[in-house]
């Protein structure tokens, strides 16, 4: 068993808590996607779980053992850097078999382990030549062949996509997704794209600020997020968040009226996501379109509402234009409550 | 900073090792016998013998010893500045990219790596009064003995002013240190910045005041630091070879010169000691002040 | 950065009270400090403007601290590499301090000893002495232009200030 397992874990930087008493896990076999904005504690997290930060509290374990004081090299995890870190003085030979060498496997052995690796991430034609001299998907490909021939635990991965196109991008999300399926072992992958996290991760959990906002599916992130930060931050466009208040025993929201209203007396927000609002053309309409987007086979209508803006996503072929009126149509199963100070996600019934 | 394991401290113990080892023995231990050697009289021959301050009071009656002590800190106090002007002048002349910058670069590192004797015996020749090329170029026009301005020629290694002004010429040469470091420095300030001052229509001297110098100030105050102690030795061999201690009275002896003839030719290692602490204390004291002074300078324009 | 003069009364009776004088010992003993401070700053500088993510992979490979330094930082500093084994054989080739204080035996001198000696003999003969310097000087400049490259040279990308 090697999963990972974070508890208490909190990390300081003079005053400043990077990471603020943490318990998570990281199930065996598992890919565990860690998302969050810039300055959120994701790569701190994974740098602490690879011995490259000492905790400032708490501890880590991995397949059950305390690993809280052991140095890097002793931790049997591998660490794919964001900017891949190949030693460019070494062939990608050399550089996929470094750790073998330090551990003084024998030559042969050694050749045939990285062949192996190699083969598996697609590189074994490129073995022969200097990081230089590769591009940048190649390169990851090899830094990959020398996270795998180790064999480890877990597997650290720190944004590894990010500094490559956006076509080798996809293709890459892919591969790793089949990598991982094939090995089978316990992955933490960080990233701050969040179709990333979505399309990638068995469990995600999103961070902001050093502080645990969620931890579930894909799904259960999406449909169901714990907070407004989890709601704006996984889902592209961002979900629409309208201010909205409870009277009567219903709810409005702006001009449109729900039946049944939460129990609770507070300042509300309700959020919809892009893909759920609809548009209606009507020339007495509170609303007026202000921008269109188009992408593709769909649009991105911003709409102006009262003082705000809000995002629509449509097909393309029923886009507005510029300067049209229209009503917002939202069907209340998509909505979601929010209580407009803490931003936690309150349950409703219809 | 990540975690070290006992295996991982043993290893960096052992790299440390020697080096600790050299530093206690060839540079922490000599400089405690400097200390305490300056407070005895030894010979080699007799056992050493505490005589106090007596090395002191010495000190400061010795004529030579204080001629020596000036013409060191007239030398530093002239000489530095000047070398860490070239130095600077050089590198910022040379750091761009340009046909023959190796070349040129290469011609302004040469003189330092000459062995200092052999640097000093081509000085011999060239400042020899009457068959040295120097002269010889600056009485070209004149009359003999004289330049072609009417004055004569410098004595160079016969009056005790042009001996001490050899000296401080033969040292503008020898940068080379100074000017790798520098050129380095220069070539590591983004270009960036000085793009933007290019589109800001800002003149040489801004970008070189604004810009630049305030950019290369460590480095500078570095070297500024280190030169000056230099500077209390790189005189030894010139002054022992090309002016053998200037023309008399001890015109051209400096400190270095001063504590070897002491200790190694009159063997009195004590005297030499006191000799020694003296102006290592002076010389600690004078970049102490370059410190300061610098710091506060720095402030002044500090953004 | 202690100058040298101040330690070379003290370091010649260390060498005489272990009676190391008149051999080579005392001459080659300050490499075990890198010969000088700013050699050792040298390095310094420029393995720390190696990226941290590479020493930070080395280590978590598992290599040691020795194994990390020979493998991975050392190789890739070897401009700096350069530069100090031509400044450390030029300082030693022309090193005429040490050898004068700690070499009586003449059979042992060095050839700084030996152009001095030169001098000392007919100070006013210049080409013989020019000549010694020449001899002198010459293995410095040969190995100076070959390695100069190494370090001297543009390491910048093309097009660059």
């Amino acid at each position: 068993m090697a999963g990972v397992s974070w508890s208490g874990v909190r990390k300081e930087y003079g005053s400043v808590a990077a990471l603020g008493g943490l318990d998570l896990e990281a199930r065996d076999g598992e890919l565990l996607v860690v998302v969050g904005p810039s300055g959120s504690g994701k790569t701190t997290l994974l740098r602490v779980t690879a011995g490259l930060e000492a905790l400032t509290a708490g501890s880590v374990a991995i397949g059950g053992r305390d690993v809280t004081r052991m140095p890097p090299g002793r931790r049997n995890v591998a660490m794919v850097f964001q900017s891949y870190a190949l030693f460019p003085h070494l062939t990608a030979e050399e550089n996929i078999g470094v750790g073998l060498e330090a551990r003084e496997v024998p030559k042969a052995e050694r050749r045939r382990r990285v062949a192996e690796a190699a083969r598996v991430v697609g590189c074994e034609s490129l073995l022969q030549r200097r990081p230089r001299e590769l591009s940048g998907g190649e390169r990851q490909r090899v830094a990959l062949a020398r996270a795998l021939v180790r064999d480890p635990d877990v597997y650290l991965l720190d944004e590894p996509l990010s500094n490559l196109d956006a076509q080798l991008r996809i293709q890459m999300r892919a591969e790793l997704k089949e990598l991982h399926r094939r090995v089978g072992a316990t992955m933490v992958y960080v990233t701050h794209d969040q179709v990333e996290a979505l399309t990638l991760g068995d469990r995600l959990i999103v961070l902001d600020g050093g502080e645990l906002q969620q931890s579930g599916t894909p799904d259960e992130l999406f449909r169901r997020p714990a907070n407004r930060f989890v709601a704006r931050f996984i889902g592209s466009p961002p979900m629409n968040m309208l201010p909205a208040a409870a009277a009567d025993g219903a709810l409005q929201v702006g001009t449109l009226r729900f039946p049944a209203a939460p129990a609770r007396d507070r300042p509300l927000e309700v959020g919809v996501r892009p893909e759920h609002l609809g548009l209606v053309a009507d020339g007495d309409g509170e609303a007026e379109v202000q921008l269109v987007e188009p992408a593709g086979s769909e649009a991105f209508v911003h709409v102006r509402l009262g003082g705000q803006t809000v995002v629509a996503r449509v097909a393309s072929e029923q886009r507005p234009q510029a300067g049209a009126r229209v009503r917002l149509q939202i069907a209340p199963q998509h909505l979601l409550l929010f209580d407009r100070d803490t931003g936690e996600r309150l349950e409703w019934k219809l | 900073m990540e975690a070290l394991d006992r295996n991982d401290r043993r290893h960096l113990a052992l790299m440390l090792g020697p080096y600790l080892f050299g530093l206690a023995a060839l540079v922490a231990l000599p400089g405690l016998v400097t200390f305490g050697l300056a407070f005895f009289e030894y010979d080699l021959i007799r056992s050493p013998r505490f005589i106090g301050l007596d090395n002191f009071r010495e000190l400061v009656r010795d004529d030579i010893f204080r001629t020596a002590l000036q013409n060191s800190l007239v030398f530093a106090a002239i000489a530095v500045p000047l070398r860490l002007v070239a130095a600077l002048g050089l590198a910022l002349l040379l750091h761009r990219r340009f046909r023959g910058a190796a070349a040129h670069r290469s011609a302004a590192v040469l003189p330092t790596v000459v062995p200092d004797i052999a640097y000093g015996l081509l000085w011999l020749w060239l400042f020899n009064p009457l068959y040295g090329p120097i002269n010889r170029l600056l009485e070209w026009g004149g009359t003999a003995q004289e330049t072609i301005w009417g004055y004569p020629s410098p004595q160079w290694l016969t009056h005790p002013n042009d001996a001490r002004a050899a000296i401080i010429i033969m040292s503008l040469f020898t940068i080379g240190e100074g000017f790798v470091v520098l050129l380095v420095m220069r070539q590591a300030i983004p270009r960036e910045l000085y793009e933007l001052a290019e589109v800001e229509d800002a003149d040489w001297l801004f970008v070189f005041w604004r810009i630049t110098l305030p950019l290369m100030t460590p480095v500078l105050l570095l070297l500024l630091a280190r030169d000056t102690i230099l500077s209390f030795q790189t005189t030894f061999v010139p002054a022992l070879i090309v002016t053998e201690g200037g023309p008399p009275p001890y015109s051209t002896t400096y400190v270095p010169n001063f504590v070897y003839t002491t200790g190694f030719e009159y063997l009195r290692y004590g005297y030499a000691a006191a000799a020694t602490l003296t102006m290592f204390v002076l010389t600690a004291g004078i970049v102490f002040i370059q410190w300061r002074i610098v710091r506060r300078w720095r402030r002044a324009f500090v953004v | 950065m202690v100058p040298l003069t101040a330690l070379l009364v003290p370091r010649f009776t260390i060498f005489r009270e272990l009676h190391l004088t008149d051999s080579y010992w005392p001459l080659v003993a300050p490499a075990l400090i890198g010969l000088s401070p700013f050699y050792v700053l040298l390095f310094y500088w420029s393995f720390r403007r190696l990226p941290s993510e590479l020493i930070e992979a080395a280590r978590l490979e598992g290599l040691s601290p020795l194994r990390t330094w020979r493998r991975i930082a050392l190789p890739l500093v070897r401009p700096t590499t350069t530069a100090v084994a031509l400044l450390a054989f030029v300082f030693s080739w022309g090193n005429f301090l040490d050898p004068l204080i700690y070499l009586f035996d003449e059979r042992l001198f060095t050839l700084p000893l030996g152009l001095k000696s030169l001098a000392q003999l007919d100070r006013q003969n210049f080409p013989m002495l020019l000549a010694g310097a020449v001899v002198a000087t010459l293995p410095v400049i040969v190995a100076f232009i070959y390695l100069q490259r190494f370090f001297l040279a543009d390491r910048r990308s093309p097009g660059l200030d």
